[in-house]
């Protein structure tokens, strides 16, 4: 008979879980993008072959004993993503926002890409874990207390494995205790499943106390010059000029096309008179949006949805067909993703064909680096 | 030296009357309720377990603690679910309530080993187990929910049993000083840099080992009430000793705030019992009348069992509808003892409510 109250009071807080409250805050971490002087260490399908490589480029460099790199080996990662690594893993310093994929050298998160920029990422914490983990527990409770059930971020989880503790935030963060550490597996930018994130836990904190002889610093190099080739405009009209609205959508009147904040704003003659549409493009890290938004808002949906006499019931429909990978069309926004980009479409109006068009053609531009 | 460590030190493991028998089970069922005094250095409190829940896959375990605090007392109430499998197998507990957490820890216990660490133990004399807990200063300084703690860690170690044979823990169980059967085990358990002694007496029952003490460095929490449904209805129970030549019943399951005279929710079945076994006979008027332990200043003790008779009494009036005029209420502080108070279970028998009937 010892049990425990423990309401937190302070601690620092770095988990992803955070963002979810700030999102905006994780959008302005691009790095120094002249910062990265380690080697390229080129393709890395084996942890052999990565650890050969790093033993080549880094034998002057002392392993970083918190190098969230040297918890998985790339062919554990590529068999969860289902594809081969399109470079080595990376240290960045988050797995949340438009930005994280920018590589930086003391980050503590290690990013694997694969395939279409679908990742994953690991970070960890091999002291003090139970703090942090209580300190973001407290903060989320307060958030989903202030939101008097609207908002659910975090959650237990039915999963066990060889942690002492587990849990789920947001749609696809798994932070897994064991002792006095933590860590957490963000596979919201991939298609992976929680069961596939445990899996992938499990063998992280195995390594906690024997970590792999790589580092994550030796695919910096690489990270940096993929991300300095995407097509990723700061300006969120870019990828429509309003020739291309008037061709995509017709109209008599000439469209308008201007932005705003974040946001594009196109306004456009269509079958029910002057229409407008604003669209969000997350040109990198989109498919972590894309997981991420859709299960906020189905946690905010079922809490309007049980909160009324059924009067109000708010609905998405998921498989919805167009030039995109995943889709969901819900009633405050149409989301859609391909490969590693996400767009947010929130209208009145247009018809799925007009979506499409306006959609895909936001897609295509960014798969061709801004041609097209 | 604080109310509970003067309890705890003074604590005697055969103060028990006589003919206290030991019952077949206590039963890991919906309503047993386990009322544990628990002394840290930062002050004592008073925790009380409750199964709100118990069905095929999930026991839920309501707590409410209860201190002491700077502006008086304090109680502050979490739930927890274990699963059955984790009641069975797991090595694993974890003790602390965060807020924040999920209502459920699979792969954890929370109040109990595991039917398998309790064999284990009881087999080869020591298991390996896992503790869900703070550090030795956060639990000094927790004060239960008065504290700045930095999150639970998970020590491990291995358990050692002391006695060969089973060591004797008293309890008030419904109502009754009884002694019960433990295995008593003790270790060493670490995480990193820290470390934490802990003991545990465990009920060696593999249906139910829960821990009747525990310790865990300086701190230490005793059972001192077990009550739990039984298959005799409780009115059923009043009416034979009311009926009877004592014309009197001792209220085993009414529960108070802790130094107050606030009712708890798990009184009402008590009560019920109480209102049913009045409205049965219509023509019985009863007396009801609250007593204490000798710990704390006379005065203040015949207060509060004045206050508490008085609560008792107005619950039936106002909820259960039982008619003004056939109750009395009385206070008589600590001046009837029914066992010694020199022992932890002896004061719990001590601190009650009984009834009694104005008899012909």
């Amino acid at each position: 008979m010892n049990l425990t109250e423990a309401p937190m009071k302070h601690h620092r807080i770095f988990l992803a879980t955070l963002v979810l409250l700030s999102f905006a805050l994780s959008a302005c971490n691009k790095p120094d993008t002249t910062a990265a002087s380690t080697p390229d260490g080129g393709l890395a399908d084996s942890a052999d072959t990565a650890a050969a490589d790093l033993s080549g480029t880094q034998a002057s460099i002392a392993p970083d004993p918190h190098d969230p790199c040297r918890l998985l080996t790339a062919p554990e990662v590529e068999a969860v993503l289902g594809s081969t690594l399109i470079g080595p893993p990376y240290r960045s310093s988050n797995p949340l926002g438009d930005n994280a994929p920018w590589p930086q050298d003391e980050g503590s998160v290690c990013w694997y890409v694969g395939k279409d920029n679908h990742n994953l990422t690991v970070q960890a914490e091999w002291e003090n874990a139970g703090a942090i983990s209580a300190g973001v527990s407290s903060t989320l409770a307060k958030a989903e207390g202030a939101s008097k059930g609207m908002l659910k971020l975090q959650d237990g989880t039915e999963l066990t494995g060889d942690w002492d503790e587990a849990k789920m935030s947001g749609c696809c963060s798994l932070q897994a205790i064991q002792g006095d550490a933590l860590v957490e597996i963000e596979f919201g930018g991939s298609m992976a499943t929680p069961e596939q994130a445990g899996e992938l836990a499990n063998k992280a904190l195995a390594r906690l106390t024997k970590p792999l002889e790589v580092s994550g610093i030796a695919g910096n190099a690489a990270a940096q010059k993929r991300e300095e080739a995407r097509f990723a405009p700061t300006d969120p009209c870019a990828y429509w000029t309003v020739a291309d609205v008037q061709k995509l959508l017709g109209g008599a009147e000439a469209p308008v096309v201007e932005t705003s904040g974040q946001d594009c704003f196109i306004t456009f003659s269509g079958a029910r008179g002057r229409t407008q549409m604003s669209v969000t493009v997350t040109p990198r890290n989109g498919y972590r949006t894309f997981r991420r938004e859709n299960a906020t808002f189905a946690g905010f949906a079922a809490g309007i949805n049980a909160s009324n006499d059924g009067s109000v019931q708010l609905k998405s429909a998921e498989g919805v067909q167009g030039p995109w990978e995943a889709a969901e069309q819900g009633p405050i926004q149409f989301n859609a993703v391909r490969h590693d980009a996400a767009i947010a479409l929130r209208q009145g109006g247009m018809s799925i064909e007009q979506i499409r068009a306006i959609i895909g053609h936001a897609f295509d531009r960014i798969e061709a680096g801004g041609g097209k | 030296m604080t109310r509970i460590g003067l309890l705890l030190l003074s604590l005697t493991l055969s103060s028990l009357p006589a003919d206290a028998q030991t019952p077949a089970r206590i039963p890991l069922v919906e309503g047993l309720v386990q009322v544990a005094a628990v002394q840290r250095p930062s002050g004592d409190e008073e925790q009380v377990v409750t199964i709100t829940r118990a069905d095929g896959a999930v026991v839920e375990f309501t707590v409410l603690f209860r201190s002491m605090g700077a502006k008086g007392p304090a109680t502050i109430t979490r739930t927890r679910e274990v699963r059955r499998e984790d009641l069975a197998k797991s090595n694993r507990r974890n003790l602390v309530f965060q807020e924040g957490d999920p209502p459920k820890f699979p792969g954890s216990t929370l109040e109990h080993l595991s039917a398998a660490t309790l064999a284990e133990l009881k087999a080869t004399g020591s298991s390996a187990v896992i503790l869900g807990t703070l550090t030795q200063a956060d639990a000094d300084a927790a004060s239960g929910f008065m504290a700045m703690p930095s999150g639970r860690k998970y020590f491990r170690g291995t358990l050692v049993r002391v006695e060969p044979g089973a060591v004797p823990i008293s309890v008030l169980v419904n109502g009754k000083p009884t002694r019960l059967g433990t295995v008593h085990a003790k270790g060493k358990l670490t995480v990193g840099s820290d470390s934490v002694d802990t003991e545990v007496w465990v009920l060696d029952d593999p249906l139910n080992p829960m821990i009747l003490r525990g310790r865990q460095g300086r701190n230490i929490g005793q059972t001192i009430r077990l009550d739990f449904p039984v298959a005799k209805p409780k009115a059923a129970q009043l009416q034979a000793a009311l009926a009877g030549g004592a014309c009197r019943a001792n209220l085993s399951g009414i529960y108070f705030d802790f130094g107050k005279a606030t009712l708890l929710p798990q009184s009402v079945s008590t009560l019920q019992a109480v209102a049913n076994t009045m409205t049965t006979n219509p023509g019985w008027s009863i007396r009801i009348e609250g007593h204490t332990d000798n710990v704390g200043a006379a005065a203040l003790n015949l207060d509060l069992s004045q206050r508490r008779a008085a609560a008792v009494r107005d619950a039936l009036i106002t909820q259960f509808k039982v008619p003004a005029a056939r109750l009395a209420a009385s206070g008589f502080g600590a001046t009837k003892p029914v066992a010694t108070n020199a022992s932890l279970d002896g004061r719990a028998a001590n601190r009650r409510v009984e009834i009694a009937r104005t008899c012909p």
